[in-house]
């Protein structure tokens, strides 16, 4: 029986709204949480994080992924959802692999690449926001930086809770 | 005398000096591409059957890379190539005026797949500029790590990014004959890799689902598990710092090092057996193959991995410690090796812009190298990082990418440049696991689960994309050896208690000092120069493999080494009607160079201090301003 929760922080640092999921986690782990949960800073190579999940074989029964991810919406925009475990064709799953070893930490690759190597427990949660800034710095732009206090509480809610998105 | 073309010549000591007489020595004329391009359009509105095909963007290579052909599907030749890299870097902006520290940390981030390598090329250029030399562990373990990422780098090219080009899925549908005749090949090397015909190899190439693709991943764990034992954290370590590294190294680091540097030894007789096979299957099948891709045998490579006992990292002695790395720097023009000299790869090294989106720069304030040899006002030392984006024109400008050129020639990037200097220079001082013929390179493979092995890369009759991807699979069993040797090395440097890895520098707050690292990524040649003025960075340049290799037209009008493979290729695709053609063969040569874009995915927004990430698309129909 697999207990454990992860909520992962997916992102770049130092790039504006896309270190959204690092910073988010960051505030996370200031806080005390109970052992069963564990705040994972996932800003490095995704199939690495995908290797290691294939390895351990199931630890988790619940995740939460948060990050930035643009749709299109406006910025600053916060969406909860479900992971729906829809895939794309194989020719974007290969493109979305290939991006994942040469460099790019995105949240949908993540969900995509997990997907396709099975290692994601029933229950996946998302909390993403619409970015606004992709650029080289520390700071968040103004709407994202608005919707963190919101996002921190929608992981910390998704991790502990039922869904309520 | 190894320059054609620069006005450079060498005293009775073999000191480079400018050719006396010569007024203007480094001016030169820009020739227009106007006709060319005319003709081209003419051709093009003329015939049904010249189609212009754009490739945007590349798939399965890293980062942004779009490619613009007009073929001829009556002749079956391509009549017009341009390589554009899409976005641009911007490193050398952001580093300018930064404190000298923050070089390797920052100037890493180039690229996420050569997560180290700029990290190290960056400590390189420092230490010299600075007068720092590492201690004799510090400079193994940094041949170790960047071993370790090389043997990530390659499988991951070959498996994964080109090796679906030669996969069941791509095979069959474009070439159905050759597909019927891998099914009834044996594979000669079945003992080595497993596979009974050609056609079983292509069908464990099948991306996704192939055992080859399969095998490829996880290897790529292997590795990177033992590169973080060493750098702590991989891509981008914090451990490579100029002076040495900061990880701290014991005998049980290194002993979990080795058991999976031993799985990367078998796996290295697996993977050559498969690209011998699947070259020689090609070129029997359709000799036609042997033209694909082909240039002219001009690469160059600065060298890489120092001896512990040698590397100073002075200037002064560049050409003594780069003749004893495990790569042999060195220049080679039709197939001849002209210098192993790293003072010389510096001196010839000029970049151009007259077709890129920069604007070119007035300045020219390092005119001689610190040993008082003339350096081009192209040089990097010189060079002025000025982006100016405008619209796409293949007569003017189309890429991001800059022409860098080696005594104005042009000069391919490869890893597989390594061995083949190293090969045919024959100045290797390491020769426990290498042996260098001159014609070849001899590598001695220790056994693991599979039995020893004698392997031979042989220089290649003709030099195209096929050989390019047999080279980078030779280069496995070369990386895991130098890794071992450099492994060795190390072990009896902690037996003996030499267990310091870095040397403490500060940065003098007066002044200016001038330093190159010589260095190279997965794919071939890697330099960072730097200019420290007053205790900041006044100047730094860095010119990446794929810089090279993607390199549009130079002001002589040359393509650039990813151009001139594509137009030298033939169509060998099989198709009955026009819009069924896919340009298989197109893709086969640009992935064959392995592109590695990533060290240009940023953009610079006009007027501000920023830099974005997004992904602009370039399609060849044009780009507005």
């Amino acid at each position: 029986m697999t207990r454990r929760v992860l909520v992962g922080g997916v992102g770049y640092h130092h790039l504006s709204d896309y270190s959204l999921g690092p910073l988010v986690v960051a505030r996370l782990q200031a806080e005390s949480w109970p052992p069963e949960v564990d705040l994972r800073d996932l800003s490095f190579g995704q199939l690495a994080f995908v290797q290691e999940q294939l390895a351990q074989e199931g630890v988790y029964r619940r995740v939460v992924l948060v990050g930035a991810q643009a749709r299109g919406g406006p910025p600053g925009a916060v969406r909860c959802y479900a992971w729906s475990f829809r895939l794309p064709p194989p020719l974007e799953i290969q493109a979305r692999i290939a991006e994942a070893y040469t460099g790019i930490i995105s949240l949908e690759n993540l969900l995509v690449i997990g997907t396709h190597f099975a290692i994601w427990p029933p229950d996946v949660r998302v909390v993403e926001v619409e970015p606004a800034w992709e650029t080289f710095g520390e700071a968040l732009s103004p709407p994202v930086a608005a919707a963190l206090p919101a996002v921190v509480e929608a992981v910390r809610q998704a991790a502990l809770t039922g869904w309520s998105a | 005398m190894c320059f054609k073309n620069l006005p450079i010549e060498f005293d009775a000591e073999g000191r480079p000096r400018l050719r006396p007489g010569v007024v203007d020595p480094y001016r030169y004329q820009v020739r227009s591409l106007a006709e060319e391009e005319e003709r081209i359009a003419a051709l093009l509105a003329r015939n049904g059957y010249i189609r212009s095909v754009d490739f945007d963007p590349v798939t399965r290579v890293a980062g942004a890379l779009a490619f613009h052909a007009v073929v001829d599907l009556r002749e079956r030749r391509v009549l017009a190539a341009n390589a554009m890299a899409t976005l641009f870097r911007g490193y050398e902006v952001i580093l300018k005026g930064r404190d000298p520290r923050d070089a390797a940390f920052i100037s890493s981030r180039a690229c996420g797949v050569c997560g180290g390598v700029h990290a190290t090329c960056s400590c390189l250029a420092l230490e010299m500029a600075l007068g720092v030399q590492p201690p004799p562990l510090g400079i193994v373990v940094r041949n170790l790590l960047l071993a370790l990422e090389f043997l990530y780098d390659h499988p991951l090219h070959l498996f994964l990014l080109a090796g679906p080009d030669y996969s069941q899925a791509l095979v069959e549908p474009t070439a159905p004959s050759l597909w019927a005749q891998a099914q009834r090949t044996p594979a000669p090397n079945a003992h080595w890799h497993g596979f009974r015909t050609i056609a079983d190899i292509m069908t464990a190439l099948n991306p996704l689902s192939g055992t080859l693709y399969l095998e490829a991943l996880h290897m790529t764990r292997v590795i990177r598990e033992a590169y973080v034992l060493l750098g702590g954290k991989y891509p981008h370590p914090e451990t490579v710092i100029p002076g040495g590294v900061t990880t701290t190294v014991s005998l049980s680091t290194f002993n979990e090092i080795y058991s999976r540097l031993l799985q990367f030894i078998d796996y290295a007789k697996k993977a050559v057996a498969i690209w011998d096979d699947l070259c020689d299957f090609f070129y029997a099948a359709n000799p036609l193959y042997r033209q694909l891709g082909t240039r002219p045998k001009n690469l160059a490579d600065p060298g890489i991995w120092d001896d512990p006992e040698a590397y100073d990292a002075t200037y002064a002695h560049c050409t003594a410690w780069g003749e004893r790395r495990w790569a042999t720097p060195g220049v080679i023009l039709n197939g001849e090796l002209v210098t192993t000299s790293l003072q010389a790869i510096n001196l010839g090294l000029e970049e151009f812009v007259e077709h890129s989106y920069y604007e070119p720069w007035e300045t020219y304030p390092v005119r001689t190298d610190p040993l008082g040899a003339p350096l081009s006002p192209y040089h990097p030392w010189n060079k002025e990082t000025k982006p100016r984006p405008t619209g796409q024109s293949w007569r003017d400008r189309y890429s991001w990418a800059t022409s860098p050129r080696w005594d104005r020639q042009v000069v391919e990037a490869e890893c597989t440049a390594r061995m083949w200097i190293t090969a045919v220079a024959q100045k290797l001082p390491h020769r426990r696991f290498l042996e260098p013929t001159g014609t070849s390179l001899r590598m001695a493979l220790p056994a693991g689960h599979l039995p020893a092995r004698e392997l031979e890369w042989k220089v290649p009759e003709v030099w195209n994309a096929f050989e390019r991807n047999r080279g980078r699979a030779y280069c496995i069993p070369y990386t895991a050896l130098v890794a071992l040797d450099n492994w060795l090395y190390g072990l009896d440097l902690l037996k003996r208690g030499e267990t310091r890895v870095h040397t403490r520098f500060t940065i003098p707050k007066t002044g200016r000092h001038i330093g190159v690292g010589f260095w190279g990524a997965g794919r071939g040649w890697l330099t960072h120069h730097a200019v420290i003025e007053d205790g900041a960075l006044a100047n730094y340049q860095i010119i990446t493999p794929s810089t090279i290799n993607a390199s549009p037209r130079d002001p002589w009008g040359n393509p650039g080494p990813y151009e001139e493979a594509v137009l030298n290729s033939p169509i060998l695709e099989e198709f009955e009607r026009t819009e069924d053609f896919t340009g298989i063969d197109i893709l086969r040569v640009i992935r064959s160079f392995d592109p590695c874009m990533p060290c240009t995915t940023h953009v610079m927004v006009e007027g501000q201090d920023r830099v974005l990430t997004t992904e602009v698309n370039t399609c060849a129909c044009g780009l507005d301003d």
